[in-house]
């Protein structure tokens, strides 16, 4: 509880995660109420109303078949978050779990486990997740599965790390000789131990999974129209690109102004949570 | 199953994307400096929007003709009239054999004489090699009689056989084109220009001068068609940027802004092609009810997709594949304009009704969800599919859009609901109606996948085939027309006019209805 408090003190302390929290924050309720907040149907389609300019009526213009840009890209940041906490969630059981198995009993287990992750580390992992769409045709929900499907790697490699310097530890020596069982052992003292690195990870994870959804959404693999999202709308945005450039660079502002939330969040985190990491930088 | 599709369009869009960067840079840089030595060059550069990876004239045969490597018997010019192309003459011998009388001053462009043996090998291998191509032109057998004369033998009278000669793929080239073994060296033919050299990796096909041209010369020296630019805006960036000199189908909405640049010639021509609505499967509920049909077609809003989602490069149709003045084609007809109202009704006789105020409509408790597939090389579809999308949603049909590749497309047409958006079917490959009418509409046509059959259609296709009084002809096939738009077999929602881009200094550029989807002329050539 102390720790706690003092790692929400450090937080706290620094500005950029401040910001992005903030940022995050609004974002969520701005997606949350995407009802409410909207000021257009973001699917209603009116070609008379093609391609305006930002305007008082359209704070961000129309697109190619008259839809409010805003209220696309409001809907738009409900179908990130959506994606991307689904992603992290998946990504991050999968692999704390197997990077614990893997490094709590080590030997055969750890080998085959570990060299699966290799093997699968040696792809670029957007190759792999065109792949994977390009086998099960494009969508969200094979959006989720292609980018999970190589997410969860490095949770893996982070919790066995953990876990291996862990299980060394004398109070796990002592939970072992009052005779604790193995799932009680990581449940009570691994778990809780590994979860620290892999929140930091979850958070940085976000923004780039965000990346990756809206790359997919460019290709014209992740969300189909007219679902409102980023990445699609950078793709339809982009044929317009030398006429209405507001098509594209409101959905491109967004991604950024996202990914960079979560990037100092993530590295904020990463401070107040690994006191020993910020010494070392400002030693 | 797993299935591992490599043609998904991701993968296509991401190697033409760096395909198409890695050709671009490397094939500008070439060439510049020669400029100021020889005046101007007299050299073309071409972004093709397909790809062209075979230069097997079998395979790619309608490539290598309509960039001028390879000829035809007969010639259809752009105003759609049938002319003596390798073939001086031809005449009816009986019901089924056509006499071909070659003209006797033509060579290759290795210089050895264009004769029977030559025609023979080519439409033999064509026929062997690629079965369509024999199904396209009813051709049964050749003979020949001697150097210059040959008989085609059809399996039935067919009437359109001189106007099937000029089909772009029934290509002449010499027996030298291929080893014994039937494998390509390099396609030999009788065009303005000549095979230089084809990189597959890079897709970039080189052609030459052919200075000894039996219509006399072409005027460039050169001709570079990068093939597979399948990216609108990578098109436009390319001319814009001046690595290529000539390019087709920019953007929809950059037709204008290009139009005001001094620095671009661009030309919107109608073409014999269009934008349409293909039911999945006519035999399957919902679209073996022709009322549902009825509606689909009432439901599209044909002028405002001409208006804002084609920007005017597009014409409204009758209902029928041919564009304004072909002879044949049925002008009495009208299509299907836009009623909601009455596709509301005729939903409700065909018992589509929505019974549980979800906004979709139902029957026997089945909602009306379908899908609409579409492809994205084609930069109208994807906007023109989600047009449609919200249209249907007036009339209780919820849509989903789905954008992939052709091949993936094909095997789910039969699923519940499916509709293929599709552009660029052609009418006019062929200046015959038969050929379109016979393909989309006959029971066992080649493109009638769609599963349309109607005994009436059928009986009069094939004795429109076998008769040989024009008037005649013409009157069976304005009928066919007639049933086939009150069939709904398809719902043809609009003509495309294509856009062709080039630098200002092309000039010479004949517009050709009648290509797929352009044809360039001997006549271009480069001025400062």
């Amino acid at each position: 509880m102390i720790r706690l408090l003092r790692d929400v003190r450090e937080f706290g302390k620094n500005r950029a995660a401040m910001m992005g929290l903030i940022v995050i924050c609004m974002l969520i309720i701005i997606a949350l109420l995407a009802e409410v907040i909207s000021p257009y149907d973001p699917t209603k389609i009116i070609l008379e109303d093609k391609l305006q300019a930002p305007s008082i009526e359209h704070i961000m213009g129309t697109d190619h078949l008259g839809r409010d840009v805003l209220s696309r890209i409001i809907y738009g940041s409900r179908l990130t978050f959506q994606l991307s906490i689904i992603v992290v969630t998946i990504t991050a059981i999968v692999g704390i779990t197997v990077g614990i198995v893997s490094g709590y009993y080590g030997g055969i287990v750890d080998e085959i486990l570990m060299r699966f992750v290799d093997i699968l580390l040696a792809f670029p992992s957007i190759i792999l997740a065109l792949v994977v769409i390009g086998a099960l045709g494009p969508g969200i929900n094979n959006t989720i599965l292609a980018i999970s499907f190589v997410g969860w790697l490095s949770y893996a490699r982070v919790s066995r790390g953990s876990t291996l310097s862990i299980k060394e530890k004398e109070f796990i020596e002592s939970a072992r000789s009052i005779g604790s069982g193995d799932i009680y052992i990581i449940y009570k003292h691994v778990y809780p131990n590994v979860l620290y690195p892999n929140i930091v990870l979850a958070t940085l994870h976000m923004g780039s999974v965000i990346l990756t959804v809206a790359a997919l959404g460019f290709l014209g693999l992740g969300a189909q129209p007219p679902t409102p999202e980023w990445g699609t709308m950078l793709n339809e945005g982009k044929e317009f690109l030398r006429m209405c450039p507001w098509l594209s660079i409101f959905p491109g502002l967004m991604i950024m102004i996202t990914v960079l939330a979560f990037n100092f969040i993530g590295d904020g985190l990463r401070d107040a949570l690994d006191p020993r990491m910020k010494e070392v930088v400002i030693k | 199953m797993i299935k591992i599709n490599i043609n998904s369009i991701g993968i296509w869009i991401a190697l033409v994307t760096i395909v198409g960067l890695v050709a671009f840079s490397g094939c500008t840089d070439k060439g510049e400096s020669d400029i100021e030595k020889i005046g101007v060059e007299q050299k073309l550069v071409i972004a093709e929007v397909w790809g062209i990876s075979s230069v097997d004239p079998a395979i790619a045969g309608g490539t290598l003709n309509n960039f001028l490597v390879l000829e035809t018997l007969t010639f259809m010019e752009p105003n759609f009239n049938l002319v003596p192309g390798l073939a001086e003459s031809w005449e009816l011998i009986d019901d089924t054999t056509w006499r071909i009388h070659l003209k006797d001053n033509i060579k290759f462009h290795d210089n050895t004489e264009l004769t029977a043996d030559d025609v023979k090998f080519s439409f033999d291998r064509n026929m062997e090699k690629n079965p369509t191509i024999r199904g396209e032109l009813g051709i049964k057998s050749i003979e020949k009689i001697d150097d210059y004369t040959l008989d085609i033998i059809t399996n039935k009278p067919d009437a359109a056989i001189p106007a099937a000669l000029s089909y772009a793929r029934a290509v002449i080239y010499s027996i030298n084109s291929v080893e014994k073994d039937g494998i390509i060296i390099k396609p030999i033919g009788t065009g303005p220009f000549k095979f230089e050299k084809y990189d597959k990796a890079s897709d970039i096909l080189e052609l030459g001068k052919n200075e000894n041209y039996w219509n006399g010369a072409p005027k460039l020296d050169t001709v570079l068609i990068q093939g597979g630019v399948g990216e609108a805006s990578t098109r436009e960036l390319a001319i814009e940027k001046g690595e290529v000199d000539f390019t087709t189908e920019p953007p929809l909405g950059s037709t204008e802004r290009l139009k005001t640049n001094l620095e671009f010639n661009v030309i919107v021509h109608p073409l014999c092609q269009g934008y349409k609505l293909n039911f999945g499967n006519l035999s399957k509920a919902p679209y073996d009810d022709i009322k549902v049909r009825k509606a689909i077609a009432y439901a599209v809003d044909k002028e405002s997709i001409v208006e804002h989602i084609l920007y005017e490069r597009g014409e409204i149709s009758n209902g029928m594949g041919f564009v304004p003045g072909i002879e044949w084609r049925n002008n009495d007809l009208v299509g299907y304009p836009y009623d909601p109202q009455k596709s509301k009704e005729l939903l409700k006789e065909a018992g589509w009704e929505d019974t549980d105020n979800d906004g979709i409509l139902d029957k026997d408790g089945k909602a009306f969800k379908v899908t609409l597939y579409t492809w994205p090389q084609r930069p109208a579809l994807p906007p023109l599919a989600e047009t449609v999308q919200s249209q249907f949603k007036e009339i209780g049909i919820d849509a989903e859009v789905r954008i992939m590749d052709w091949s993936a497309i094909k095997e789910r047409l039969n699923d519940w609901g499916a509709i293929r958006v599709s552009g660029g079917s052609t009418s006019m490959r062929i200046p015959d109606p038969s050929y379109y009418l016979e393909r989309s509409f006959h029971s066992k046509g080649a493109s009638n996948s769609y599963g349309y059959k109607n005994e009436e259609v059928d009986r009069l296709l094939e004795e429109g085939r076998s008769t040989f009084d024009e008037q005649k002809r013409y009157d069976i096939y304005y009928e066919v027309q007639e049933i086939v738009v009150d069939d709904v077999a398809d719902v043809y929602i609009a003509y495309h006019n294509l856009a062709v881009v080039t630098k200002s200094s092309v000039n010479g550029y004949i517009p050709n209805p009648s290509a797929h989807d352009y044809r360039i002329n001997p006549g271009i050539y480069i001025e400062e």
